[in-house]
């Protein structure tokens, strides 16, 4: 309409003012004013407020009707300047009012004297009119902001897709926790996105809420010295869930203050909503306004009464919408957030738990199976391994006995001292404890001892003693005399060839004068400490002549005796000659032929020394050391040849006869004479003896 | 039997609603910084059902924490 694009007040020279007839300022104080027109726009307006009413109303009765068709006349009229009509109008109307209600609107009819008081109430009536539709302007954004609802799917949804996508590029599948991480991130971004345009919509509470955050950071600087440290480790989380998703969290600083300072805003907040006082604000009964005041302060600190005012601050402005607005993204609502993921994830673990325990309930016992059949495994192994080395211990040990046993046979043809040296010179340690102190390898020197030492034994124990008794088995093959040694003391068992003990002998037994059956008695014919049993195929170039005795200091001739209690199949006894057990044993291992030259210069010695009585040799009581020792000069002229035979020969050669010692005898002259004889034969030489004819005898070395 | 306690709630939300001159009170504390202790009484006076309103909507808030924590996985 014209009118109100433009009336006469400002006569059509400026705008209206929001399309209002209100009279241009600037016009009223420059011309002349028309108290009539005044009237007249005064009432036309307010008969245009009327209509607007009805119109606001949306009333379609006959009085709106009415009112509009009266609006479009008094607007005719007033642009026309029928002012006196509108007037008249009025007038009417007044007079038609203050007869019907004594309570109606009187319209003042204003002079030129009441301009100013007129340009006030104009200028009231605008700022009103500006006011209402701002206000209502401002309503309707702060309605449409705070309704705004945060969309759960949506971020669901957005959520999920995510971490689709993320899951495809990287290849890779999240696992429980990640993808909660990642939901929880990717929430508190989404809600602070939604709060962010509430609070930009938020109309005249923005400045407020701006306010607000001024003073939360006031508060945080007195309170959150405790969250700082925890926003810190939250910020942690972000920056994993940054590494999952791609983002660059190389700059921890960074993300450490963006968290930090949400942290610190929401610090108080955090520690009200999400401690234990969240349960105890839910009041189980209804207290009055004074009690929960009270006991809300008794219950929470300082950090948490600014928290609850904060909240209660957002609720107060938007009716609970708002809520979030400080709090959301922050250290508060991401506790609240990470109690419920934790609560979810506890239900992942437990699962988990419950899934793994299983599995390793599955593999512990799979595990205890195999172990124990590895264990019996090994333990049968074992066993079997103990059995086979026990039996290979007993084997070992009945070979050992046997060998033992076999040494310690008596053979055809020998007779116990035999045994003796076998088992001296097959077993080292029973050597080393008779006193062998030698090379065990060196056999020669291990036999001269092993041989010395079996004549002591044989001796000791009671098979032999000093008038030439001693005692031989009555059968070959059967019997054997094992030496032992107990105690330090030396003891011989005599056993079957099955191991069965018949009887032990002991150090110092006397010489058995009733042998047991399996044995028999021997004497010598002649009277000599050591009668060494002869081998049987040993062809002696001496015969012995067992009935000449010769009677000197020297000398000494025992009864013979012979006594047989059993048959004796061993060698037959008178064979043996002049010659030493050496000979027999060949322990120097001189060839059948070297050895065979020994004996032949052996017994051509003799001889020569003594042909008419060979047996001279056997008749002297001396060892070889002590004939040594003789002096020509003051012996017997009979024994002159001998006994410088014995001296030539060690002069001759520097072997020197074998010393008395505690493990073993002396040396007898016939022992020595073959020992050196043999010695020298090893070499290459054989030792000639001649006897001048003062009775001394001399040495020539010949070459075999 | 939900919706008409949610409508209740609402409309004592609504009612709540604080007017010019509590706002302009409000913005005055917030400008002089004012202890959170004064702050919470201003807000008992001012707030209806104050602590229920605090507690509701930190359930709330967790209520929806766990429903979208529940939705993806």
């Amino acid at each position: 309409m014209a009118i109100e694009q433009g009336n006469n007040l400002n006569s059509g020279k400026k705008p209206l003012t929001e399309g209002f007839p209100v009279p241009y300022q600037n016009n009223l104080k420059t011309e002349e004013p028309n108290k009539d027109r005044v009237g007249a726009g005064i009432i036309l307006e307010a008969e245009m407020e009327k209509r607007d009413k009805l119109r606001a109303d949306k009333n379609e009765s006959g009085e709106a009707k009415k009112q509009e068709e009266l609006v479009t006349k008094l607007l005719k009229d007033y642009n026309n300047g029928n002012y006196s009509e509108i007037l008249a109008l009025t007038n009417e109307k007044e007079e038609n009012e203050e007869n019907e209600k004594s309570d109606k609107k009187i319209y003042k009819v204003y002079g030129e004297d009441d301009i100013p008081e007129l340009e006030q109430k104009e200028e009231i009536k605008t700022t009103r009119k500006k006011t209402k539709a701002t206000l209502a302007g401002i309503e309707n954004e702060e309605k449409e902001g705070l309704e705004r609802k945060f969309d759960v799917q949506k971020t669901i949804e957005e959520i999920n897709k995510t971490v689709e996508e993320q899951e495809k590029v990287e290849n890779i599948e999240f696992t429980p926790e990640q993808k909660q991480a990642i939901a929880t991130e990717m929430f508190l971004k989404a809600k602070e996105d939604s709060n962010d345009k509430t609070i930009e919509s938020s109309g005249r509470l923005k400045r407020a809420l701006t306010k607000t955050g001024e003073w939360w950071k006031e508060v945080d600087k007195k309170t959150a010295g405790k969250a700082a440290g925890k926003a810190l480790l939250l910020s942690g989380v972000t920056i994993g869930l940054g590494a999952i998703l791609g983002i660059n969290t190389s700059n921890f600083a960074i993300t450490a203050l963006k968290m930090g300072g949400r942290g610190l805003t929401a610090a108080g907040l955090n520690m009200a909503v999400t401690s234990n006082l969240i349960n105890k604000f839910l009041p189980k009964k209804e207290k009055n306004p004074d009690e929960k005041k009270n006991w809300l302060k008794k219950e929470i600190n300082l950090s948490n009464v600014a928290s609850v005012a904060g909240i209660g601050f957002s609720a107060l402005l938007s009716g609970g919408l708002a809520v979030p607005l400080i709090g959301v993204g922050g250290y508060a609502f991401r506790r609240i957030l990470n109690g419920v993921f934790l609560g979810t994830m506890a239900v992942y673990h437990h699962n988990a738990e419950i899934e793994t325990k299983g599995k390793q309930d599955i593999e512990f016992e799979k595990q205890q199976k195999e172990t124990k059949l590895k264990e019996e495994m090994e333990r049968q192994v074992k066993l079997k391994q103990q059995q086979e080395q026990k039996h290979l211990e007993e084997l070992k040990a009945k070979i050992e006995e046997e060998i033992k046993l076999k040494d310690a046979t008596v053979h055809k043809g020998e007779g116990v001292e035999h045994a003796f040296i076998r088992q001296i010179e097959n077993n080292q340690e029973l050597a080393k404890e008779l006193g062998f102190k030698g090379d065990p390898s060196d056999t020669k020197v291990l036999h001269e001892f092993a041989g010395r030492e079996a004549h002591i034994i044989a001796i000791k124990e009671g098979y032999a003693d000093n008038t030439g008794n001693e005692v031989r088995v009555a059968e070959a093959d059967k019997i054997a005399y094992e030496i032992k040694i107990e105690d330090g003391h030396i003891l011989v068992e005599e056993k079957t060839v099955g191991g069965e003990i018949l009887e032990t002998h002991h150090e110092g037994d006397k010489f058995e004068e009733k042998v047991d059956k399996y044995e028999s008695s021997y004497t010598k014919s002649n009277e000599i400490d050591n009668v060494p049993e002869i081998k049987e195929d040993i062809n002696s170039p001496v015969e012995p002549n067992i009935n000449k005795q010769i009677i000197s200091e020297y000398e000494d001739t025992p009864e013979n005796e012979t006594r047989t209690e059993y048959e004796d199949t061993s060698k037959p006894e008178g064979e043996e000659n002049i010659i030493s057990q050496e000979s027999i044993n060949n322990p120097y291992h001189l060839s059948e032929e070297v050895l065979r030259k020994v004996n032949e210069v052996y017994q051509n010695n003799i001889e020569s020394i003594s042909p008419e009585n060979p047996e001279v040799f056997k008749h002297i009581q001396l060892t070889a050391e002590e004939t040594i020792k003789q002096h020509l000069d003051t012996v017997n002229q009979t024994y002159k040849p001998v006994i410088s035979y014995i001296q030539a020969l060690e002069k001759i050669t520097d072997i020197h006869p074998r010393s008395t010692t505690i493990f073993q005898s002396p040396e007898t002259n016939i022992e020595y004479m073959t020992h050196v004889l043999q010695i020298e034969a090893s070499k290459g030489i054989l030792l000639k003896a001649t006897v001048d004819t003062n009775g001394i005898t001399y040495i020539e070395k010949v070459k075999l | 039997m939900n919706t008409n306690k949610q409508t209740n709630k609402n409309e004592i939300r609504k009612n709540i609603m604080l007017n010019e001159k509590d706002l302009a009170e409000y913005e005055k504390m917030m400008d002089n910084h004012v202890d959170a202790d004064i702050l919470l009484d201003f807000f008992f006076e001012k707030v209806p059902n104050f602590l229920q309103i605090v507690v509701e909507e930190s359930e709330n808030f967790r209520k929806e924490s766990a429903e979208v924590l529940e939705q993806t996985n």
